[in-house]
């Protein structure tokens, strides 16, 4: 998939989009609601809440200051338990090398486990371009594959969007025949996935955080998956964005406290595989060969700057959750595999802000997310150096800027507002005259540039005549000495 | 107590009465109030859509306008916040208008938590019959961390009756500029609170910070003009309520 | 196994976004969270630990079935006719003779199947893949979560726990820790020791929402899980 889709509709138009789609809207914000209902309710009850997230924010911006030191470690200790790691700089070389493990197994068939960064390196695309017989597993990332490989819409649940008669659809068109009801249609995809488990040449995962003291990978799912996709298949490659890594095993508990309950409201999911290396001789199953490929595609560029805190992501999706925006726009009108808060931070960061300059803007920093981020990533605060970076970028040439830099003038000096404002009030008195509504700007008025964009769905009220200063003049109160 | 009043823009240009209000109210709490002329707008507009160095003017304005005040109250959640945290990060590279910066911040208040947490006073003597619904604004509750003292202040309004109002601290969508620049999401936020406003049967819609409040209001109304329901509410800033006897 | 100039040119570019030129040899750990760990044990201990995981159990809908270590073979017996009986697929080690379980064997119904390292691999899975019921003997269990830790080698096969329909762990309450503070400890030395390749910490039955948000339960991952604590041991 790559990062950016839909590329093609402006913002606006997907958010149209997006508003015809009645169901996604309501299952987004049902499903989000829940999730926030949820981990309130866990959390209420354990008063070391706020100091194992505290603990996970230290741990994470740790592990990012000796980053090199760990994952040093980490490649260390995973090559010595057998397992090969290679490096992805960029979405390209990890294409390569993968293709390079196909092609030395002479291998077609293979099954995934939901993984972020192998949609951000579009390894799909790669893989069916060079005819592999590619299997999404989660079952979401199932339904959206058999959708004509759909984009996600949620982190945690990516196809939040799709509703039960749109999957049915898809099932039969699958050779499903069996009722339109989720336990029925999940017993399909279980028997028709399992085939692909047992018939896969490889496993491909991402990696929710690595180990480095024992150079292990781990991966969690409720589905299982997980375990599936790292235990039949006799070639285990594993996708690790380099920054997912935990010192030790100590700190994968600390994490663990945080994670799931900020993803879905519960303390632990079904399973947590961890993958130490390739099975034994003496073992009969797990993968013969596991390949970690450790992926750049921008991180390092990240660490070196300003937006360094967005790293300690450990994509648990508790930003989109929680986030106003994105629960009534739903993921689609983001145009990114990242949506919400942590979407918008970092999307910019690894397309730049030619193609992605607009999705800082997506947000009234309105706080919510940062107040719910299991690693205290500061969201609100790197959304709005991103509008800092994004006007400096513009320059201070460009219309919008030298817009803002006259009303910049007219908000700073009291002559020129009270020049402006003078102006204004009249003129807005006399077009509510025009209106239904006394002493109010109405619909009428929507096609004016600025205004029109509030008073299509909102009254606007008008500029008063006497502002609170000249009360206070009037009345002989306040500073008048100024 | 002497007090300098940051009014904010919003409130000199659309709602003056807000302002009177909350003078009234301090005055009657002993505080000689004075509102500087020359004080115009805090900048956040600008600031928050990342045009610093434009912002810059009205920042510094703010300052000087109100760096000799020993208290400055400031009757926007936003507005208090932008100057007690963001005016130390516009003037980063400015080290002078940064101590000027940082000796306001130091002095300023947001208007309710000034109320209670400064002055004491959890019941100003109000009276206002009614069911009434808060609305929690995010700069106040959640960037300035002001929770309790609104809450706490109406508690104490004589036959007022709290209704609760479903996901109150969640942002109302005015974000700024974001109201009419991603207007059309803007547009489902503040639907949705107001829907959640007209749900909860309260007759006034509060708050502490008059952009969320005109943001709903105008949502409120136009539904109204559009008879998606039909009752009086009135929009108050916790000001007003509090000036009600 | 990996390709050392790679490597080094991979991590000499996150040095120097750290603002360095080579990479640090030694670090200190600044022991995050262990405060946080020993206020949740201590206020979980206030409890015991059966009833801890009791609850565990239950909010991951696993099902608890404690028994002495005579009753095992009984009670295991019990849970295999609960979901249905069919063929039970085990692992060939010693405490399958320390609970008696192979009187398994004798049950109507019930087809007794070993993960015989004789035979050849596939085989072995195609059997796991067709069992109503797999057993196998975890390392530890985690009571505030309802989680047992099982661990793969050559006997206890990955397969066993997580192709049939069900899945019987028989834990040893001594084996039952209160939170993943002291397994995870625990975990480290046992992977050292024992070259432990593949461990799974499991948590309940595999369960979805996918579709419109309904929980399904058994969607890859077994249908059932069943939990034989033997708590005299």
């Amino acid at each position: 998939m790559g990062i950016l889709y839909h590329q093609e509709m402006s913002f606006e138009e997907r958010v149209e989009a997006a508003k015809q789609n009645d169901f996604a809207r309501k299952a987004t914000a049902a499903a989000t609601d829940g999730f926030v209902a949820r981990k309130a309710m866990v959390t209420a009850k354990e008063p070391e809440w706020a100091d194992f997230r505290r603990a996970a924010a230290d741990l994470r911006a740790h592990v990012l200051d000796h980053l090199d030191f760990y994952l040093n470690q980490f490649i260390e200790q995973a090559s010595a338990n057998g397992s090969q790691v290679h490096f992805g700089a960029d979405a390209s070389e990890v294409g390569r090398t993968v293709l390079d493990i196909f092609e030395r197994h002479a291998a077609t068939r293979v099954v995934k486990s939901k993984s972020m960064v192998s949609e951000e390196v579009d390894i799909n695309r790669t893989l069916r371009t060079a005819g592999m017989d590619v299997t999404e597993t989660d079952l979401g990332e199932w339904i959206l594959q058999l959708d004509d490989w759909d984009a996600p819409s949620h982190i945690i649940g990516p196809a939040l969007h799709k509703d039960i008669h749109t999957i049915y659809d898809l099932f039969v068109a699958n050779g499903y025949d069996g009722p339109k009801d989720a336990y029925a249609m999940t017993k399909f995809a279980r028997a028709k996935l399992r085939e692909k488990f047992l018939e896969a040449d490889i496993g491909i995962t991402g990696c929710n955080f690595a180990i480095a003291e024992t150079g292990a990978v781990t991966i969690m799912t409720n589905e299982g998956n997980g375990r599936m996709v790292t235990s039949l298949p006799k070639v285990h490659i594993v996708l690790m964005g380099m920054e997912r890594l935990v010192p030790t095993l100590s700190d994968l508990d600390v994490l663990m406290q945080v994670f799931v309950r900020s993803a879905v409201g519960t303390k632990i999911s079904s399973y947590l595989s961890m993958t130490v290396g390739p099975r034994k001789p003496d073992e009969q199953d797990g993968p013969e060969e596991v390949h970690v490929i450790i992926i750049d595609n921008g991180r390092s560029d990240i660490l070196a700057g300003p937006y360094k805190d967005m790293l300690r992501c450990i994509r648990c999706g508790a930003c989109q959750n929680i986030c106003p925006v994105y629960h009534h726009l739903t993921g689609h009108p983001y145009g990114s595999i990242y949506e919400g808060p942590m979407g918008i931070v970092l999307t910019p960061l690894l397309v730049g802000y030619e193609k992605a300059g607009d999705l800082p803007y997506v947000s009234t920093l309105c706080g919510a997310c940062t107040d719910h981020c299991p690693v205290h990533i500061p969201l609100h605060e790197l959304i709005l150096q991103h509008r800092k970076d994004v006007a400096a970028a513009r320059g201070t040439a460009s219309a919008e800027a030298r817009v803002y830099a006259a009303a910049g003038q007219v908000l700073a000096h009291p002559s020129l507002y009270r020049a402006a404002t003078g102006v204004g009030a009249p003129v807005m008195q006399a077009m509510s005259l025009l209106g239904h509504r006394r002493g109010r700007l109405d619909a009428r008025w929507q096609a004016l540039p600025v205004l029109g964009n509030w008073v299509r769905r909102r009254n606007l009220p008008l500029l008063q005549g006497k502002k609170l200063r000249d009360v206070m003049r009037d009345n002989k109160r306040g500073d008048q000495r100024g | 107590m002497k007090v300098h009043l940051f009014s904010q823009c919003m409130v000199d240009m659309f709602y003056p009465q807000v302002g009177s209000a909350a003078i009234e109210v301090l005055e009657r709490l002993g505080c000689e109030v004075i509102v500087p002329k020359n004080q115009v707008c805090c900048g956040q507009p600008l600031i928050n859509t990342g045009y610093t160095d434009a912002a810059k003017a009205a920042v510094k304005q703010t300052i000087a306008t109100f760096e000799e005040a020993e208290v400055v109250v400031s009757l926007s959640g936003s507005c208090a916040f932008a100057i007690r945290d963001e005016y130390q990060k516009v003037l980063a590279d400015e080290p002078q208008w940064l101590r000027r910066a940082e000796k306001v911040a130091g002095r300023l208040h947001e208007w309710t938590a000034f109320l209670v947490d400064v002055l004491g006073v959890t019941d100003v003597g109000a009276r206002l019959p009614g069911r009434l619904a808060y609305h929690q604004s995010c700069h106040v509750t959640r960037l300035l961390g002001v929770r309790e003292a609104p809450l706490t202040l109406l508690s104490h309004v004589r036959d007022l009756q709290m209704v609760p109002l479903q996901n109150a601290d969640r942002c109302c969508g005015f974000g700024g500029t974001f109201a009419v620049k991603k207007s059309a999401v803007s547009e489902l936020i503040v639907e949705d609170k107001a829907r959640a406003v007209i749900n909860s049967g309260a007759d006034i819609l509060c708050g502490a910070d008059q952009a969320c409040l005109m943001n709903i209001a105008g949502m409120l109304e136009r539904m109204r003009d559009q008879g998606i329901y039909d009752r009086d509410i009135r929009v108050m800033h916790i000001a007003e309520v509090l000036n009600s006897r | 196994m990996v390709d050392a100039q790679a490597k080094a040119r991979f991590l000499k570019k996150i040095s120097n976004a750290l603002g360095r030129v080579t990479l640090p040899t030694t670090v200190v750990h600044p022991g995050c969270g262990q405060a946080a760990q020993e206020a949740r044990l201590e206020r979980l201990s206030q409890e015991s630990l059966i009833n801890v995981f009791a609850r565990g159990c239950a909010e991951r809908g696993a099902d608890l079935r404690p028994a002495l270590a005579s009753q095992v073979c009984a009670v295991v017996a019990e849970a295999i006719a609960s979901f249905g009986g069919g063929r039970v697929m085990y692992p060939q080690v010693e405490e399958i003779a320390t609970y008696g379980l192979e009187k398994l064997a004798a049950i109507d119904g019930v087809s007794f199947v070993p993960w015989d390292l004789a035979r050849p691999p596939a085989d072995n899975i195609t059997l796991a893949e067709a069992a109503q019921i797999g057993l196998t003997f975890p390392l530890r269990g985690i009571a505030d979560t309802g989680t047992v830790i099982q661990h793969s080698d050559a006997k206890q096969a990955r397969s066993i726990s997580l192709l049939p329909i069900a899945h019987i762990s028989i834990l040893r309450q001594s084996d039952l820790r209160m939170t993943m503070t002291e397994t995870m400890l625990e975990l480290r030395q046992n992977i050292s020791d024992n070259d432990l390749r593949h461990v799974v910490h499991i948590s309940g039955p595999s369960t979805t929402g996918d579709i419109e948000n309904v929980i399904v339960t058994g969607v890859h991952g077994p249908v059932h899980e069943c939990v034989v604590l033997v708590t005299d041991c």
